[in-house]
């Protein structure tokens, strides 16, 4: 049976871009890549934090995210959603339709992240404020480092959703590097 | 060590209240070092804008505390009398989740509210409606709720901006376009609304109409980047239809100012980049 690897960035960078928006809902995708042990997701690239239904800016960050992540040797693997209450942890239509696309682009494979806001503001309890929504197929999923929780109580207390930009804010300000929210430092 | 600059703290707070930008976290920080500073002393009148404005960003990052301290020099200076200061009581259960209790509480202001000013009153019913509904997620019960006031009250922007979002978010793109319609009457020379409309015909796959309302966009706001990548998406998409004239001109011209506009930009990467979306 194959197993779902989670690097801490992809279960970072979700949270941190959520936090950055507490009142809104968020979004992006998932990066990684496809072993034969199974998907492993490396990171995650911000999309928007506003008008989240709409089709255009999505066309256009998935274009682009989709040259980025060939240039690192990743591919597109799931998206990540964040509903904008905190009682809210229904999975919006639309992330299923993003995902469907996303699959069809990646060999029948794509993973769902959707931030489990009453758990996110737990955060000092070690249990994922992630759930990992797959309706394609059923796996184990694991995160590869021991000490994520802890990584991501220190990014919250020093915080690092400041250094987090999302396609949203680059095309308000094209000097910020929204594709690097993937690489941030830890 | 960096020396907090006081008056420079006061003049980014004045600038949060004039454009109504949402920056609970830093307006918080500001304002609580000002407050342990004694600077409040130096402000004058400004004082109770002040503590109105640092209560409500408090009250939105659950600093009871310090909103607690603001909300009570408020009430020693504008006593419970004031209709403005009920407002912030209202809140502050809101940000408690005691809904109810923000309910009466907005209903009673609401009740008293009798005098001229019509802006705050329609701003209080606005949010009474919101807490009744959209708080609750009740949102079909929020549509109709805003639909009824909208009646009365058409050229509230603000609710018909609220109104729209609730049918983004149930996928009626046809409701949210006529929102945003009635949003470019009030506010003709705002590109935003535009903006929004032009992005809600694309996802209903008006891509003519689309195309249309990007290039006004364009012509209120030059080289809005937003804009410019929805235009040559269109644009890229209409090379090969007779209904639109000009396509193939606004699709290089799109194009150009795209990559002028990346091109002031140090990212050799990003440049590089962009270079390789737009020659997709």
């Amino acid at each position: 049976m194959s197993n779902t690897k989670v690097d801490v960035h992809a279960y970072a960078v979700p949270l941190l871009h959520a936090a950055k928006y507490p009142s809104s809902a968020v979004c992006g995708v998932l990066l990684g890549t496809n072993t034969t042990d199974g998907l492993q997701v490396e990171t995650a690239v911000p999309f928007f934090h506003h008008w989240t239904t709409l089709t255009p800016m999505l066309e256009v960050a998935l274009k682009q995210t989709e040259i980025y992540a060939k240039k690192n040797n990743l591919v597109i693997v799931g998206c990540y959603y964040s509903n904008a209450r905190t009682e809210d942890n229904v999975l919006p239509d639309r992330a299923i339709k993003l995902a469907e696309t996303i699959k069809k682009n990646n060999g029948d494979k794509a993973i769902i992240f959707l931030v489990n806001n009453k758990q996110f503001s737990k955060l000092e309890q070690d249990e994922s404020a992630i759930t990992v929504k797959e309706p394609f197929n059923s796996e184990e999923v694991s995160l590869i480092q021991k000490d994520t929780y802890s990584k991501v109580r220190g990014l919250f207390s020093s915080s690092a959703y400041n250094r987090v930009y999302d396609f949203d804010e680059h095309v308000e300000n094209v000097s910020l590097d929204w594709l690097s929210s993937s690489k941030l430092a830890l | 060590m960096n020396k907090f600059d006081h008056l420079k703290a006061v003049e980014e707070l004045q600038t949060f209240r004039m454009t109504n930008e949402r920056n609970s976290e830093r307006v918080t920080i500001l304002g609580a070092r000002i407050i342990k500073d004694n600077y409040t002393s130096k402000l004058g009148d400004q004082i109770w804008p002040f503590y109105e404005q640092i209560a409500v960003a408090a009250l939105d990052v659950q600093d009871f505390t310090l909103a607690d301290f603001c909300i009570d020099k408020l009430k020693e200076r504008f006593t419970e009398k004031s209709l403005r200061f009920r407002r912030l009581l209202g809140m502050r259960f809101e940000a408690q989740g005691q809904l109810d209790e923000a309910q009466e509480v907005y209903d009673t202001i609401l009740q008293e509210d009798d005098t001229n000013m019509v802006n705050k009153k329609t701003k209080t019913k606005q949010k009474s409606i919101l807490i009744k509904y959209l708080a609750r997620n009740k949102e079909q019960d929020m549509i109709d709720a805003l639909t009824k006031y909208l009646d009365t009250y058409y050229d509230d922007h603000e609710a018909w901006l609220e109104l729209c979002d609730a049918y983004l978010s149930k996928h009626m793109y046809d409701q949210a376009a006529y929102c945003c319609e009635e949003i470019i009457l009030l506010q003709p020379s705002n590109h935003i609304c535009y903006l929004k409309y032009a992005e809600i015909l694309y996802t209903l796959n008006h891509l003519p109409l689309a195309f249309k309302h990007y290039c006004k966009v364009l012509e209120l706001c030059t080289d809005n980047v937003r804009a410019l990548y929805g235009l040559q998406l269109c644009a890229s998409k209409l090379l090969t239809s007779t209904e639109v004239n000009h396509v193939s001109d606004l699709h290089a011209l799109a194009t150009e100012r795209l990559l002028q506009v990346y091109k002031k930009e140090p990212a050799e990467s990003m440049k590089q980049l962009i270079q390789e979306y737009l020659s997709q």
